[in-house]
């Protein structure tokens, strides 16, 4: 389904080439549940950031599906990231000014054509899964983090989305609510969302069928 | 829920930053719209006080002139055929004209020459009132005659007013007899020298003119006082010609510029110091989007993650900018209208004219201001559009 090969990616810090990403191939199947672990600064999140195709490679290739990802055009990514592909990070996920309702309907208010109703209905089905429907109109300052990290889940469910990326989606919460978090992924899995997760916690890592192991930019 | 809801809960979110801008900006759009409606009333009242120094626009009957000479010697110029002006229908037409509020002062006049005491002076009927309404730089020793309306006698004035000169050529002072065309005549006042023609002339009421020289209705020429501010003299020149065909209509360019100078000075200063005023809130506006821009890093990587592109991001920065900008629009018009009544009323030059509030100059004001706004903020909202996810994702 997503397949990584020989991605290399730099940044420039302090005028040096910093390279994160040394010839790194990935091959995510359809249905998947994936984390990717590794120790701090070791390419883990960059390497998510490459298949979410929310940072472009310098070297390799990127293939979802028959579409070749590094030849797509910034449309085309968008268009993507819009509908197939959905990420939740660790902190920050939803827009401060927007309520729970809103945050969940964002990939849908991209031009002044109003939300269709339907899809405001299927909203609040998806906040009723993660149990948030009685919270759709308070702001995200008023939720805990457990519940932002499930409201930026249940706008995942609402795109349908087929790959939902998750950069330490239990990284800034207490062990309860990060195993709510966890048994909710584990539960859209089992439903057939592929998710790939970011995750430094040896214990959530083993939750997923596979784990990947980086270190230094290498896949170890 | 639409793309308008991100910027529009935006500048909810944070009332006092929002509303700190929208005061910046309304007072901005106010003061441009009190300085155009005060500079409009002013331009009106000033244009109105200088009426008072002469007619701009001369109404006579058309004559055909023969140069003559013979032998060598040149005689000048013959007038023939000369006619007079039916006084009442002419001045009706030139009052009933399309743009007749434009028409300030209608002066009609009879002028002919007489023998007082075998001194040859020109004499010149006027209405009272008209003429110095046109003239109110006109002093005298003595008093001016009474305007018709005004003259508690009934019948024809018997008052006449003298021109400087004449009067030193008659030995005539105010309070003085005079018998003109067989009828006697008192002497209401002399005009103090003005440098001009009226020096030379005796003045008095048209109808008693009329009656004397046995031509009622009739007048020579009509001297017309029009405003110019709010159209082109040569557009009140064309009505007054449809008009009153056969008549010669001539536009005095000359003093029609001095006046626009003077009201066009008026509306420069005002519209300099609206173009200051408008560069200065634009670039506050423009100096709050790039603060916005570097602010929400964070939201604009949540956006680009969840496919919004750069033109999506343009626009969310532009639409937060012209909403802050059509508000302003719509509440500094409305304070800019209110305010130029106070200002009027300080400075008491309201005369002739008051500030007109207009359904359409509001709107105007909304959209131009909305735009002004979004030009303030594209440079802001192309580098936040520009900001790449990876970068954004930096600030996540």
């Amino acid at each position: 389904m997503l397949y990584a090969n020989d991605i290399s990616k730099s940044f420039v810090s302090d005028g040096n080439e910093v390279p994160v990403l040394k010839k790194v191939s990935v091959a995510i199947e359809e249905g998947e549940f994936v984390s990717i672990v590794g120790r701090s600064g070791s390419g883990k999140t960059t390497l998510l950031n490459v298949l979410s195709t929310l940072v472009r490679p310098d070297d390799g290739e990127l293939h979802y599906g028959t579409d070749d990802l590094t030849a797509l055009s910034e449309s085309r990514l968008n268009s993507l990231r819009q509908t197939d592909f959905s990420v939740i990070f660790q902190f920050h996920h939803l827009l401060p000014y927007l309520n729970v309702l809103e945050n969940t309907l964002l990939p849908f208010m991209q031009s002044m054509r109003p939300v269709p109703k339907k899809t405001a209905a299927k909203a609040r089905e998806c906040l009723a899964r993660v149990g948030l429907l009685d919270k759709a109109d308070r702001l995200p300052g008023n939720l805990s983090g457990g519940e932002q990290q499930r409201v930026a889940i249940a706008r995942a469910l609402v795109k349908d989305s087929r790959v939902l990326f998750a950069d330490e989606p239990t990284g800034s919460l207490d062990k309860a609510t990060g195993e709510q978090i966890m048994e909710l992924l584990t539960e859209l899995n089992g439903e057939g969302l592929t998710v790939v997760m970011v995750t430094h916690d040896p214990a959530y890592a083993e939750l997923a069928q596979r784990t990947i192991h980086i270190e230094d930019g290498i896949i170890v | 829920m639409n793309i308008l809801t991100i910027p529009f809960r935006n500048i909810r979110r944070r009332p006092s930053k929002s509303l700190l801008l929208l005061l910046v900006f309304t007072l901005g759009v106010m003061s441009i719209v009190t300085l155009y409606q005060v500079s409009r009333v002013v331009g009106v009242s000033l244009e109105k006080k200088l009426i008072a120094y002469g007619a701009n626009v001369i109404v006579s009957p058309a004559t055909e002139k023969l140069s003559v000479s013979y032998g060598g010697f040149h005689m000048g110029d013959m007038l023939f055929d000369i006619q007079n002006l039916p006084e009442e229908e002419t001045v009706a037409a030139i009052r009933n004209i399309k743009m007749s509020d434009r028409i300030s002062v209608v002066a009609p006049k009879l002028v002919t020459m007489a023998k007082i005491d075998d001194v040859a002076v020109a004499l010149v009927g006027v209405q009272w009132t008209q003429e110095r309404a046109l003239k109110s730089y006109w002093a005298t020793g003595g008093s001016f005659p009474a305007a018709k309306s005004d003259s508690p006698a009934p019948g024809l004035s018997n008052e006449i007013l003298l021109g400087s000169r004449v009067a030193g050529m008659l030995g005539l002072a105010a309070g003085d007899s005079v018998a003109i065309l067989g009828r006697n005549f008192s002497v209401s006042g002399v005009l103090y020298e003005t440098g001009t023609d009226d020096d030379t002339v005796l003045f008095m009421e048209l109808e008693s003119l009329q009656a004397l020289l046995g031509t009622p209705n009739a007048t020579s020429f009509i001297e017309v006082a029009a405003l110019c501010s709010g159209c082109p003299i040569e557009e009140i020149v064309d009505e007054l010609r449809a008009a009153l065909p056969g008549t010669e209509i001539k536009a005095l360019q000359h003093v029609v510029d001095q006046r626009m100078a003077s009201v066009h000075f008026v509306q420069n200063l005002a519209l300099t110091i609206s173009l200051v005023i408008l560069v200065t809130a634009a670039a506050m506006v423009g100096l709050s989007m790039m603060a916005a821009v570097n602010e929400r890093k964070k939201d604009i990587g949540i956006l680009r993650s969840l496919g919004y592109g750069k033109p999506q991001i343009f626009t969310i920065f532009c639409l937060e900018a012209g909403l802050i900008g059509a508000i302003a629009g719509a509440l500094g018009y409305l304070g800019g209208f209110g305010a130029s009544f106070k200002v009027l009323q300080l400075l008491a030059m309201a005369e002739g004219g008051t500030p007109v509030f207009s359904a359409a100059h509001l709107l105007m004001a909304i959209v131009a201001f909305a735009l002004i706004t979004i030009l303030a903020a594209i440079y802001p909202a192309a580098k936040g559009a520009s900001v790449e996810p990876s970068t954004a994702l930096v600030a996540l």
